[in-house]
Parts: C-alpha cells; structure tokens; sequence
C-alpha cells in the first residue's frame, strides 16, 4: 500500500528523518517496506501492512502512529475530524437513516450539505492523490477518497436529487437488482447488503456505489453516508459478486466504530474548505451497540517472562506512551491499560509484549538456551527407516522423492495443480518406475549402466495413510534378471531389523520393483529409546553441479592399445584436448589378447557431450570427435 | 559394466538435511516426531486460530480432500485438506502430552512434506519440506526461541550467524515474526546470495497464541510456548546453490548422486 512522505509529516510535529532510515525502522519494528519511490521533493512508501494491523494502518494518520511510535515522535491530530457547527444550517433537513439488522452494519452516520459546486479538485489535493496512484475525478469524490486514505474510513456520497426518502441498510430482495458505476447489472439475492432509499438500491454496502445516485457536474446538493459494516458479510459478498474494491478491502479487514464520526466530519469540513459556500444539516448517527475500548491487564513481570527480558517500569512506561496506550491504573507494576479505538489488534497482554518487544527492539533481547540435560530422539518410522536407509545406500542404491499426487490413486482431491494431478498416490510403484525411466535415460550421464533407487513416502488408501518403501532395479538393456539381487537385499534388511515378514509385494518384475509396507514391517519392534546419528548425519562438502535443460550426446571409442598403456594414461591423453562440452568420460569394457606374441589390451570407453545453452547436433559432436580419433591415432592406437 | 558391485549409493539431500536437522535438535534435547500428512481441518487450520474466513483456507492456496467429511469438537462439519504445513504436528504433539500425562516441557522439531496449491516454478513446488520447531514450558521466551534458532542455522550452515526478528503476523503465535538469518556466506557484509543485504529471510517464529495452549488442552495461564518454522528445501537451495526446486522432487540421480 502506498504512503505519501508529506502526507504522513502532516500528522508529526518532528521533521522526519531521510527515507533510508525509516525504511530501516519500519521493517524492523513494524512493516516491511517494499519500495521507496522518490518524487519531486517527497517519497512514496510501498509498504507491506501486515493483515492485523490494517486497521489502523491502512491509512496514512494510522502509518504515521507507527512511525511516532517507532521514533519515539510527538503526534499531531489533523483537527478537521472535529465536528464543526460553524456551517450548520437549521433549515436544512438532516437525512433520514435507518439500519435492519445491527450485526451487519454496526453504524451509520449521515449529513447533508447544500450550495456546493463540483469541480476541479485544487492542486494540493489532485497531487495527494495522484502520487499514490488515484485518479482525480471531482472535488468531491476526490474529498471523500482522501478521508480513506488519511484515516481509513471509506466514505460515499450521494447525489442529494437522487435519494427519495429513507438511506437504508438492509438485505436485498431476490428481484432486486442493481448497476454500478461501472455499468454492470448485478442481480442481487437475500444475503446480500445493500443501502437503498424508499424505491431503488442505490449500492453494495461497503463494497461499491449505484450508476444513478454518483455525484454529477451539476450536482450541488450531497448527502454523505459513513457506515461499517461486518468484516465476515464484506468478504464474503466481495467474493460472491467478484467485486473488490478499496472500500471493500477496508471493511473486510475490520475497522473501529470511531472511525465513522471523524470520517464524516472530516469530510464535511474538506467540502466546506474547498467549496466555501457550503452549509450543512445537522448530522444523524445510528450506533446500537457501542464499541467498549480495548483494555489489557498485564503486569511488568509477565510482558519480561514472554519476552525473556529485564525491562523496568519505566521502559514500559515510555514504551506505551509512545503507543498512544493509556494507563488507566499501575499498581505496583500491575498496569491496566485502554488501547487507542483503531487498534483492534490489542487484546491480550500477549499483543502488548509484542508492541513492547517491537518498539524497545527485539535486538536488545539476550538469546538464550534451554537447559533440557536429555537428549531428543528420533520418531519410530524415522529411526528405522535410516537403518533401511544405510543398507541399500551400501548396496549401492540410491534414494529418490516424487510425487505424492497424480494420475492414478483412490483419494482424489477438489482441485489439484493439473487435472492429471487430483489423486493421492496409494503406491509408490508409479512415481519410482518414472524415475528409474528418467534415470536409465540418463545412465551415460550417470556413468551407469544399472540403476537402482528406493523411495520412502506415504500413501493414501482409503481408510488410511502409510509410510510405504519401494526399490526399483533395471539395467539399460533391461536385460539382467535382478531377483537375486533384490532378495539379498530385502533379507540384510530383515535380518539386520529382526524381523520375519518383509511385508512386501513385487508391483513389477520388469523392471524390478518392490514395495514394502514399512509401518506394517516395523509395527512390533520397539520404541526407539536412544538416539544414534546415521551414517550420513553430518551434510557433506558438495560443490553442486546445475543441471543443463539439453539433451546429451554419447559417443563410444574402442581401441587396442600396447599393454603397457593403462586406462589412467588413456583418460590423461583424452583430457589434453579442451573440450569443455565434455561432460564424462567412462570406461565400460576392457580385455587383454596376445596376439602374434604381443599382448594387446581393448579398451571400450564413452565421452558424453553436453552444452548448457543448446542442444548439440550430430554434426558438431562428429567434428568433436575428430581430434580423439587423430590423437589415438598418431599415438598409434587401432581403433576398433 | 560401468557401475562397480561396491559402488554405493547417495543419499537424497532432503534426507540428508532431515538427519542433520534431528541431529542439531537432538543435541539441544528436542525429539523428532512426524505425523499425518492428509489432515483434519481442526488440527491443520482451527486449533491454530485460523479463522474460517482465513485466505489461506481458499482452494487456491489449500489442496482439499474430495468426499471425506468429519466434525469438529463444535459437532460442525469438516473436511480434510493435505496439511499446508508441519504446524499440525504442534497440535498433536500438545494433545499427546496432556492425553498420555507426558512431563513437559515439550520440545521438539517435525520434519515432514507439506503441500500448497499454487503454480510451480524453479522456486516453487506444491509439496516441499517444512521444519516446525515448538518448545512449550513454564519458562519458554523469546529470548530462548532466539537462542535455538540462532543455533540451529548456525549448525546447519556451520558458521556462527545471528539472527535478527522482524514483526509479522501470524494467527497461531503472538508476537508474531518473522526471522532473517545473517547471510553465511559472506558473513553480512553482502553479496549476491543475500541480495547485498547482508540478510537472508529464512523462517516463521513466535510466541506459540494462548488461545492454540487452550485448543491442545494446556492451561495458558501455567505454560508458555514458541515454535518457528522453515523450508528445508529453501536451506538446502541456499547451503548448495540448487537452482530448482522441482529437481528434489522427480526422483533425477543427476541431483541426488551429486550428494
């Protein structure tokens, strides 16, 4: 949300500081700052008003509290929220209002003003508003959006000619309907509030005004409406209706019943400023239920066990001054206090340990640690599944995550993030066969031929969710039979929990997979009562590698070589030529023969390619390959 | 055959950080236990005084369970969601305690999937890991949740960092913050890890509300509680410079076997 540098100073009696070290204190003690915009001879603040404190700080006189509070300023009312009788004119008729039902709209005030003249707005005004990126429209639509803007009170006024009767709140009727200034027909329903006169609607309440009632140029007479209304009922019609609006925002959030008076006054005492004719009614305020202030009882001692501190009386004491809180009693440090009426955030003395933590700083807190004598340890199907864990990374597995959601499963979701991803997943057969097909795609890249993963995770059937382990095995040429290996595997496991039944079911047995029922395999051993770190407890020095998006090239080299040449002297040879496009180089073959009575060695290798930026073509990895095949040849290598 | 009989295999760096994260917490006496991942509107949204009109609860931020109703301790319908957080593991490790008569302090840290339903991108994925922290005794203060934090990053990322709190809001602590980490990298004099900023944003923390006490059926008068929360992703993504997100989660060796 936006704030106007000098629009704030208006509300602070001390020269505010440059925009760099409020910034600093703002996010520090309050909001985060998102930008700060230098404009001809002031600065606009985008700041992030955090979601409970848009009730007051929403506005600009509720951003300015905070900075006096921040800052340890002096506030400096804007006196115009005043009522002012000095324009009251007794002939004219004060509007008649009328609320239905005061859960929904909890307060309205209304007045009319006549021999006003629509116009321009003055310069001041149109500046104010345009630096934070509102258009100008008229004097007096400009006026009431300024009084939101400054306070936080949405306001509306009304073509005086337009209103027949009563200004009422109340609920629609299914056939009433509605368009707005915008020329859209809303069909209205019984849930929905609006304010009407005594034949039409003339707007969503809160939320948005009618085409026929809006100020014209030729209006001179007006009739403002200062109202709140249910933050719940807001929201929710905002909603139904997909219409969101500065008002609507405001209201839904929630804002104190004060609001409505000094926003009415306010802009009453705008129209008489910019429009010097003007004359008032009296004013009519329908408030059944009043707002009792916010009072807190807390003592010294609790706000420093909260906040862990040593604060004395006194920094409490100049800590809720510069709140603007009231100290109704303090009786030996047991402090009663009313919190402004804007501050509906204030409830619990744990919301005043925050404002004294904030304002005092929570860089003074001294951190310190619990003493527990005791050591944690692990949850069950963590402790047993890192020794699972330990056996198959031995053995030369290696563990993947996927997916909890796809395209096949029981449990289905409302909406998910495709339509091929609204089932939970009730095997982790799907997700690990992908993998080991991703996986074998990739073997040269790898430098593997085999590749062999395990997944733990949760499933979802039915009735239940459970933690499941699958392993996955397959050779490039899906050749070898992995059963065996799969067994010896799965019985170290057993063996080395102690267990009979593995719990088990092959999902596939080409390529290989097993899933294992982990929380049915593990469900008679013991509670973990001490804890062990793993084996891979400690995270590992890895210089990561980013993953290019394209695709690879292999190429594979055999050759007979004098067998006094090793792979090592082979590998050496191959890195002399710079080819930073070489991604490995891996030896998959290799055999001795005598030949004549002279031993030779075969040597079957591959150099993978790959560039970060492109895709290679066949082309450009042959001509790469040019310079190996003439090194090995004059080397007097044969290639094969 | 290109890969040896003895070669062994690699570890999935979530794993990974999870044995570190128990192992950092297991010193500092914190147990680690794990729980459901689809849950009850009571124990994912109102025990923790997220109200019912809370954005966070729309669908396009919740993953919602199709036909699966229950009621909640008001006898109102409710449904299941996949938890938008490990912050579920607060309320069932509370309710455990007072069910069972357990001593306290409680003070433990809950690793574990969570998801959101929002569009993915190299720094966004709709299931990712959280850490959730939560200490609740007589003497929990912020002073000690800046103690634990402070070394648990500094563990973590093996350098001594501060780290500093900001205000921010969430319904289920009061106060409420939000926590910057001092950059480990460059120690804060700034660099492109930290923006320049010296500062790396990296958690959620705060005074665990009264009002989540009193929902787990502990007397808020007599104990206090903090716990703070991270992405174990994002702490992964920061220590080694892992550019997508997504590469944790499609079961890619080029990842893993890098660890």
């Amino acid at each position: 949300m936006k704030f106007l540098k000098s629009w704030l100073q208006d509300y602070i009696v001390e020269i505010l500081p440059e925009d760099a070290a409020i910034k600093d204190a703002l996010n520090k003690k309050a909001f985060e700052v998102e930008e700060v915009i230098p404009v001809s001879g002031d600065t606009i603040y985008d700041i992030k008003v955090l979601p409970n404190r848009a009730h007051d700080a929403f506005g600009h006189r509720g951003m300015a509290r905070e900075i006096v509070a921040d800052f340890a300023y002096t506030f400096k009312e804007d006196l115009r929220i005043l009522k002012n009788d000095s324009f009251l004119s007794p002939t004219i008729t004060t509007p008649v209002v009328a609320i239905d039902d005061a859960q929904s709209c909890t307060r309205f005030m209304s007045i009319r003003i006549d021999e006003i003249t629509v116009g321009d707005s003055p310069d001041w005004l149109k500046k104010r508003l345009e630096s934070i990126g509102q258009r100008s429209i008229n004097n007096i639509v400009d006026i009431t959006n300024y009084v939101q803007f400054s306070l936080n009170k949405p306001m509306h006024a009304y073509d005086a000619r337009s209103i027949k009767g009563t200004l009422h709140a109340r609920f629609a009727k299914a056939s009433e309907s509605l368009t707005t200034l915008d020329d859209k027909e809303l069909k209205l329903d019984e849930k929905t509030l609006v304010i009407t006169d005594d034949e039409k609607v003339l707007g969503l309440a809160g939320i948005k005004g009618g085409k026929f009632s809006g100020i014209k140029s030729d209006t001179t007479s007006v009739i403002l409406e200062s109202a709140n209304f249910s933050p719940t009922l807001i929201r929710k019609t905002s909603q139904a209706y997909d219409i969101r609006t500065d008002a609507s925002k405001r209201f839904e959030n929630g804002i104190a019943n004060s609001l409505i008076e000094e926003g009415l006054h306010m802009t009453a005492n705008l129209i008489k400023e910019i429009c010097p004719d003007a004359k008032a009614s009296a004013g009519v305020d329908i408030y059944p239920n009043k707002d009792l202030p916010g009072k807190v009882r807390f003592s010294l001692n609790e706000i420093n066990k909260i906040l862990g501190a040593n604060y004395t009386s006194r920094d409490i004491v100049d800590t809720l001054k510069r709140l603007a809180f009231n100290i109704v009693s303090n009786e030996a440090d047991n402090y009663f206090i009313e919190v402004p009426s804007e501050r509906l955030d204030i409830r619990i003395k744990e919301d005043v340990a925050e404002e004294i933590g904030r304002i005092i700083g929570y860089e003074k807190l001294v951190p310190v640690l619990p003493k527990l004598n005791r050591q944690g340890i692990l949850n069950k199907r963590t402790y047993y599944a890192n020794k699972v864990r330990e056996i198959l990374i031995t053995n030369g597995f290696s563990e993947v995550i996927t997916y909890t959601f796809g395209n096949s499963g029981i449990v289905e979701l409302v909406k998910g993030t495709a339509t091929d991803k609204e089932k939970l997943r009730s095997s982790l057969g799907e997700g690990i066969t992908s993998a080991l097909s991703l996986n074998l795609y990739n073997a040269p890249l790898l430098g593997q031929d085999t590749i062999k993963i395990f997944e733990f995770g949760n499933v979802f059937t039915k009735e239940a969710e459970e933690f499941h382990l699958a392993i996955a095995l397959d050779d490039s040429n899906h050749k070898t039979n992995f059963s065996q290996e799969s067994s010896l595997v799965l019985a170290e496991i057993k063996r080395t929990l102690g267990v009979e039944d593995l719990h088990g079911n092959t999902v596939s047995a080409k390529p290989h997979v097993v899933e294992i029922d982990f929380d049915s395999l593990i469900d008679t051993l013991k509670e973990p009562n001490t804890y062990e770190p793993t084996t891979f407890s400690n995270l590992p020095v890895v210089s990561y590698k980013s993953i290019p998006p394209y695709p690879f090239v292999a190429r594979d080299i055999a050759m007979w070589v004098p067998d006094n040449i090793t792979w090592e002297d082979i590998h050496n040879l191959t890195l002399e030529i710079h080819n930073h496009l070489i991604n490995r180089i891996d030896l998959f073959d290799t055999f001795s023969k005598e030949k004549e009575g002279v031993k030779r060695t075969s040597y079957a290798f591959r150099l993978v390619f790959q560039a970060s930026d492109r895709t290679l073509t066949d082309e450009e990895v042959n001509k790469m390959m040019e310079p190996y095949y003439e090194l090995f040849k004059s080397k007097g290598f044969e290639i094969r | 055959m290109l890969q040896c009989s003895f070669m062994k295999g690699h570890t999935h760096p979530i794993t990974l950080a999870i044995a570190k994260i128990s192992d950092i917490f297991s010193k500092m006496g914190f147990d680690t236990v794990d729980g459901p991942e689809l849950e009850d509107e009571w124990h994912n949204f109102d025990a923790l005084n997220i109200p019912a009109d809370h954005p966070s609860r729309d669908m396009q931020d919740t993953f919602w369970i199709k036909d699966r109703k229950t009621k909640n301790k008001d006898g109102e319908d409710s449904g299941y969601v996949l938890r938008t957080h490990t912050s579920n593991l607060q309320i069932h490790t509370m309710e455990k305690y007072v069910r069972e008569g357990k001593e306290f302090p409680i003070a433990i840290c809950c690793p574990g999937k969570v998801f959101r339903n929002e569009a993915t991108d190299a720094t966004h994925e709709a299931q990712f890991h959280q850490v959730e922290m939560l200490y609740v005794a007589k003497d929990a203060s912020l002073a000690m949740m800046i103690g634990i934090i402070e070394k648990f990053f500094s563990e973590f990322f093996g350098s001594n960092l501060t780290i500093r709190l900001r205000s921010s809001y969430f319904p289920f602590v009061e106060p409420g913050n939000e926590i910057d980490m001092q950059c480990f990298k460059c120690a804060g004099t700034g660099c492109n890890i930290c923006k320049q900023t010296g500062w790396i944003e990296i958690g959620g923390a705060g005074m665990v509300h009264p009002k989540v006490l009193d929902a787990s059926g502990i007397d808020s008068k007599e104990y206090r509680g903090f716990a703070f929360g991270c992405g174990i992703d994002r702490m992964l993504m920061l220590k080694y410079g892992i550019d997508d997100v997504r590469l944790l989660y499609n079961g890619d060796l080029r990842l893993v076997n890098q660890f």
